[in-house]
């Protein structure tokens, strides 16, 4: 018996080691991942802010711009990952104009930086800077995460210049007990943080993220990779995720504390109470078409979070659609990048019909 | 497509190829060991074994770059790896090791309560050996840059407080049980010393810390007793919340101990051992998530980074204090100057738009007296 118990030990053993060996191989000589792989274009820079052009491919060019508002936790290049995982060159492929929002790395000066500065500072810049380069009245926003929030909020308060909102994986609705983020946040005191250090560490956000399924985060997901450190491509991939994963920017401290207070403590926004510069959000402002996607095995935004936003808004033109991935699969998973860039184009270019028969939008230089 | 990449030299080929051999070496050597006439028994005692190579080999391996190779995303994950592969390694020990106690029941026997107590605590010593593994891995480095962020501290001020502490842990009525306890291997009285310095330092040099001061030296007294007694009291937190995580841990342990049972019979092979570590971090999963979904767990946190933070707090108080005989700029300071940097790129924001605005509306009066 202990003979067998003996011989199944080596034979682990020697097969982990073996496979680190081939890890370390394929590993240790890659200094850095690249953050997106489709050809893009900054044509927009304002302090840290920067916008990259994504040019439309084919016959079939949806005439409204598309802007896309990333999350201020972590980076957009999760939606342009590698090459047969790219949201954006599936997206582009299909036609759509984009314009994705890079909100850099906020450091200490940017501290006193308020959720007034990134909506109506630069989002709503970005977004008069895409209206005047395409000539055109209104822009498509598509917001991811906690950008997603964000769009909705601005989509709220300028509604005369956008045309369509799309939302992914968006937290609207945080009146709840479930999630264990919506949990800790309560009882959170983000006060005393943002007062004593002002900006938010990324660390200290991602530690959370990885709380949230310690043993298959922390252990099994690279336990699991072991079996497959000799392919070189899986390894790059994992890389990339890796990279992704871990490239948390800090977030300005002030940002940080209204959106832990207004939206994750209060629910101010689904209440429709909450404020910004001094006006209040109406989310019946929200009257052109809204596209709600997101996924239902989602661990961060759980559906009850996203799914409300139909009852919220003030036009009838809601479509939701559901996908049975998690968070992260909602960018990588085959499934959504198969289904989600057809769905959310031609979405898109039902509803600029009347856009069309206007022809090419008077562009400036 | 790819990564940037640095390719590795001549030598790390040579060397990859001759940690291969020495692995089949050491594997052959075993495999000749468990076929000669020693009692089986006697394999386990060995001054080596798997998980003991394993840790050698992969020491050597980790120590090996740092002399050659620049910091990289590659060596980042590589390294993220290695430490949960040593979990999974020792887990295997572990796995050895219990196999070994639950065979070691005659088939068919009906054993004694004294006998079941005898076996369970048997193997929740040995599973408590495995715990120190689990509790030295880090999540990538994270809780590290926590503490950083939270202390944003220097190594005296932990010395200085040691200093002050020391005297306290050592006259502690209860600390001879305490020690005894854990000689005899009893991990969790390690865990009582946190609640005893807790109580003794609040009653003791705590109550001094905060004490006030007088002289020239007031204010600056002050802030340094405030500072090593938001440093002790943020240990103590500290401390408490890991006591929870670690007592999380062996209620994990008994439903792993429970599950085993499914495994009786069983041939031990790479395949079974792979079953149990999915049911070993399954069953840590949800016993965890439980904790991480209570009440305790939110009050425990919040106690725990608030503290770190009042530290904080007071420690760039000080430093603010200190600094303000120097030149050198302090936190007060620089906050001003983020916030009149703030204020001056709201303002010119404010100012593009203006002008923005007027080009747009000049330009149409243009359109207007150009005739068509």
């Amino acid at each position: 018996m202990a003979e067998n118990v003996m011989e199944a030990m080596m034979k682990e053993s020697a097969r982990v080691q073996q496979k680190l060996l081939k890890g370390f191989e394929n590993m240790m000589h890659i200094k850095d991942m690249e953050e997106g792989v489709t050809p893009r274009e900054v044509v927009y820079r304002e302090d840290k802010v920067q916008v990259f052009h994504f040019k439309p491919e084919g016959e079939d060019i949806c005439p409204v711009p598309v802007v896309i508002v990333y999350a201020l936790v972590n980076r957009q290049y999760m939606m342009d990952i590698q090459d047969n995982l790219s949201l954006f060159r599936k997206l582009i492929g299909q036609g759509l104009d984009l314009y994705v929002i890079d909100w850099g790395y906020p450091s200490k000066m940017d501290k006193y930086q308020t959720m007034e500065d990134y909506l109506d500072g630069y989002l709503n810049n970005v977004v008069d800077f895409v209206r005047d380069r395409t000539g055109k009245d209104k822009v498509n926003i598509l917001g991811v995460c906690q950008g997603g929030a964000f769009s909705t909020i601005y989509a709220a308060l300028y509604p005369e210049k956008v045309q369509n909102l799309v939302v992914m994986v968006a937290p609207i609705d945080l009146d709840t007990q479930d999630g264990l983020l919506q949990v800790w946040s309560k009882s959170f005191d983000v006060d005393l943080m943002v007062d004593t250090i002002g900006n938010v560490p990324g660390e200290f956000l991602n530690l959370g993220f990885l709380w949230l399924k310690p043993f298959q985060l922390v252990i099994d997901k690279y336990v699991g990779l072991i079996d497959r450190l000799d392919n070189p491509e899986t390894v790059k991939y994992f890389l990339r995720m890796e990279k992704w994963i871990f490239d948390s920017p800090d977030q300005a401290g002030e940002t940080f504390r209204k959106f832990v207070k207004d939206l994750f403590q209060q629910n101010l926004l689904c209440k429709g109470e909450f404020k910004l510069g001094g006006r209040k959000v109406d989310l019946k402002n929200i009257t052109m078409p809204v596209l709600n996607l997101f996924g239902e095995q989602d661990h961060l935004v759980p559906p009850y979070c996203s799914k409300p936003l139909a009852d919220l808004v003030g036009t009838k033109d809601v479509t939701t659609v559901a996908y049975a991935v998690g968070h992260i699969g909602m960018y990588v998973s085959s499934k959504a990048q198969k289904e989600m860039p057809p769905t959310v184009a031609n979405w898109l270019k039902d509803r600029a019909v009347s856009e069309k028969k206007k022809g090419p939008g008077k562009a400036k230089k | 497509m790819a990564g940037t990449t640095d390719k590795p030299g001549e030598w790390m080929a040579q060397w990859l190829k001759m940690q291969e051999s020495l692995m089949k070496e050491w594997a052959s050597s075993l495999g000749k060991m468990m076929h000669s006439p020693a009692p089986p028994g006697e394999w386990m005692k060995l001054p080596f074994s798997p998980g003991g190579l394993y840790e050698q080999w992969s020491r050597s391996l980790s120590d090996l770059p740092t002399k050659r190779e620049e910091e990289g995303v590659g060596r980042l994950v590589y390294n993220r790896i290695a430490s949960s592969s040593k979990v999974y390694m020792d887990l295997l020990n572990f796995w050895a090791k219990s196999t070994g106690i639950l065979k070691s029941v005659p088939v068919g026997k009906t054993l004694t309560v004294e006998e079941i107590n005898v076996l369970r605590n048997n193997w929740m010593k040995n599973y408590q050996e495995f715990m120190k593994t689990l509790w030295g891995s880090r999540p990538a480095g994270d809780e590290e840059s926590l503490g950083k962020t939270l202390e944003g501290t220097t190594l005296s001020a932990s010395d200085l407080t040691w200093s002050l502490v020391e005297p306290i842990l050592k006259n502690v009525a209860q600390m001879p049980d305490i020690v005894q306890k854990i000689s005899r291997g009893d991990t969790s009285a390690v865990l009582d010393l946190g609640g005893i310095f807790s109580k003794n330092y609040e009653d003791t040099v705590g109550r001094a810390m905060i004490a006030p001061s007088f002289g020239y030296f007031k204010a600056l007294n002050e802030k340094i007793g405030q500072t090593i007694h938001a440093y002790a009291r943020f240990n103590t937190a500290k401390n408490a919340f890991s006591s929870m995580l670690y007592k999380t841990g062996l209620k994990a342990a008994e439903k792993v101990y429970q599950r085993s049972s499914e495994f009786i019979g069983q041939e031990a092979s790479p395949e079974t051992f792979k079953a149990f570590y999915h049911m070993w971090w399954t069953v840590n999963e949800e016993t965890y998530h439980d904790l991480l979904s209570s009440e305790e767990f939110a009050t425990m946190s919040k106690e725990m980074i608030s503290r770190g933070l009042l530290f904080r707090k007071w420690f760039d108080d000080l430093t603010d204090h200190v600094l303000k005989f120097t030149n050198i700029p302090g936190k007060k300071d620089m906050d001003e100057v983020y916030k009149t940097l703030w204020d001056l790129r709201r303002e010119v924001r404010n100012q593009k738009r203006v002008i923005r605005d007027l080009e747009k509306k000049m330009e149409a009066k243009d359109r207007r007296k150009k005739p068509a």
